[in-house]
């Protein structure tokens, strides 16, 4: 089963993202802001990360980068997952080191197709 | 001016000094000369006339003496003295001598050197009567020095007197001039000239008043120009602080303007991401609700969920337009251009509102020039526009047809889509590419729509250097024709 970490402050949104993706039979874990998220991947090793952006402690462009950094997450896919939704938004999130970049309101049949490009099966 | 009008004085100064002088030699060498030559021919007369003068004297007295004796025929030299206290002391002779009969007596004072002339009278023995005078040399040179003197002394009285008369007849008028010259210089415009003299220095003040005369018109003429430019000058210093008052009065107002547009930019993009967040949890729970198996028979929530559905991603799509909107108007747009295959384009468009048309029931007609293949231009942005008007199209219209046709005429891509739809009143007509203008508001509550779409495509329209125009008969059917600049290839777009 794959392993998504999702990485969100809002607790309604996550709690959405969790349970739609529960139906898809994915293996699910959160983390509330980017600290978190960089201690549970490490820890967890999750197959792909969903990641949002705006988030406090650790933002998600900052976690992004360091999580390409480190040789123990650096080969997790991460998705950007962001209100942000400029195509300028969208660079800066590609250039931090997202695989891919999802804006909100999530297009959830778009969000699955990149999940199974980038997952490892 | 001062060092110029000192020079000048100094100048003239030593110019009439000059004239003065120069008349005044001239009139002195000349002069000179003459009495030169006059004293030369005096001075060379000077021995002929002592010598003549002395004979003469002594002839006289030899003639005195003689009647004297004739008279007096026993005489003594003593009776003969009186006749020679008459000639001693007179030109020169200082002594005289008579000897007769052996005997020798002399009168007066005589000296070694003295020059002696004789005559011997017989009475009839000879008596002979010698004069002593001063060498006829130094007689000569005295009287060559008197005659000298004498020339001299006149010539240098002459000169005076001719200098005075100069000075009278010329310095006097110089001066005049020069001082009328000079007070008109140092700014006394009245002064003129005193033209009562009728020789030329009257004709030079004539002159010289016309001259100043003219000078001062010209002056006031140029006066009277500077005064004008000077005022001129002042107005255009005037407009032009004013005009630079405006500049930087506009150059605020579009600071002002720009820090407003940024801050409305920055405003949007803010309220896009905050007005997405609940969006997502709206629409994404509606779907997690629909998705949800235990639900999938409840065929009245599955209309509710719908409906919810339809309405958060209307709300989307205004959001999406307005930051589409307010980006053109900022000129934040920029368009990316590529290769479009623009069938295939045109067909991944009907695809996606195949659903639509078959819902109202419409058909779709393409006419496009078989020559056409790829253009070069935005794909995101054609897509957009082709998309807005069919989707419209389709909208207005019910159990019609839709007509998308395509041509390229003058280096323009022609593409008109016309409908056999509601239509458009007249009167909506020029307004219909106006952000947040629907034909009417009625239309908004029975069609949906934001009423920013045409604004959109006509903007982007614009923004590829074409136009938008819509016909369009109530009740009948409407149509839009888009043209846009053909583009030969990807470089020339990024013009």
């Amino acid at each position: 089963m794959i392993h998504i970490l999702i990485v969100e402050d809002n607790d309604m949104n996550r709690e959405m993202i969790r349970r739609r993706l529960e139906l898809h039979s994915f293996d699910i874990s959160m983390a509330n802001d980017g600290q978190q998220a960089i201690d549970m991947a490490i820890s967890g090793q999750p197959d792909i990360i969903l990641m949002d952006m705006s988030l406090p402690i650790v933002d998600g462009w900052q976690a992004t980068r360091k999580l390409k950094s480190l040789d123990e997450t650096k080969h997790i896919p991460i998705v950007g997952l962001s209100a942000y939704a400029s195509k300028a938004d969208v660079k800066k999130g590609i250039d931090a080191g997202c695989d891919a970049y999802e804006v909100k309101p999530i297009d959830f049949e778009r969000l699955l197709k990149t999940i199974n490009q980038l997952s490892p099966e | 001016m001062q060092t110029g009008s000192s020079f000048n004085q100094d100048w003239l100064q030593n110019w009439q000094a000059k004239i003065a002088i120069r008349i005044t030699s001239i009139i002195l060498w000349t002069l000179s000369f003459i009495s030169m030559v006059v004293a030369g021919i005096l001075i060379s007369q000077v021995r002929d006339n002592v010598e003549r003068s002395q004979n003469i004297i002594l002839d006289h007295l030899a003639y005195q003496i003689y009647q004297k004796t004739q008279q007096k025929p026993s005489f003594t030299f003593d009776d003969l003295r009186p006749i020679l206290d008459h000639v001693i002391g007179h030109e020169y002779i200082s002594a005289v001598s008579m000897e007769y009969a052996g005997t020798k007596k002399s009168y007066g004072q005589k000296e070694d050197n003295f020059q002696q002339i004789s005559r011997t009278i017989f009475i009839p023995d000879p008596l002979t009567i010698t004069t002593y005078t001063t060498p006829i040399d130094e007689i000569v040179r005295s009287k060559q020095i008197e005659i000298f003197m004498l020339f001299s002394t006149g010539i240098i009285l002459l000169g005076g007197f001719i200098g005075l008369v100069i000075d009278k007849s010329v310095k006097k008028p110089f001066h005049h001039l020069e001082s009328v010259a000079q007070q008109y210089t140092s700014g006394k415009h009245s002064v003129r000239a005193n033209t009562d003299r009728h020789d030329e220095f009257g004709t030079l003040a004539l002159f010289l008043n016309q001259m100043l005369d003219r000078i001062s018109v010209n002056e006031q003429k140029l006066q009277n120009e500077v005064n004008e430019k000077t005022i001129a000058h002042e107005k255009i210093k005037q407009q032009r602080d004013a005009l630079q008052q405006l500049t930087s009065e506009l150059t605020q107002a579009r600071d002002l303007a720009n820090d407003a547009n940024e801050a409305k930019t920055i405003f949007l993009a803010n309220m896009s991401h905050e007005l997405r967040t609940p969006l997502n949890a709206v629409i994404g729970y509606s779907e997690l609700i629909k998705e949800a198996p235990e639900n999938r028979n409840n065929q009245a929530l599955m209309d509710d969920i719908d409906r919810i559905l339809m309405a958060g991603k209307h709300l989307l799509r205004l959001i999406n337009q307005v930051l589409d909107i307010s980006k053109i108007e900022t000129g934040k747009t920029e368009l990316v251009i590529e290769a479009v295959p623009v069938k295939s384009l045109i067909q991944d468009i009907f695809n996606t509102l195949k659903p639509a048309f078959e819902k109202n029931n419409n058909r779709l007609k393409l006419n496009i020039e078989s020559h056409i293949d790829v253009i070069y231009t935005d794909p995101t942005r054609i897509k957009q526009i082709f998309f807005n008007l069919l989707d419209n199209a389709n909208k207005f219209t019910h159990n019609g047809d839709v007509e998308l046709h395509m041509q390229t005429r003058n280096q323009q891509l022609i593409v008109s889509i016309k409908d056999s739809g509601i239509g458009i009143e007249p009167g909506q007509l020029k307004h219909i590419f106006d952000e947040f203008v629907q034909a009417d508001t009625s239309t908004t509550r029975r069609y949906g729509g934001t009423g920013l779409g045409l604004s959109i495509c006509r903007h982007l329209i614009q923004l590829m250097g074409g136009e938008i125009n819509v016909s369009s008969t109530p009740g009948q059917g409407s149509i839009f024709t888009i043209s846009i600049p053909l583009i030969q290839n990807k470089d020339q777009g990024a013009l």
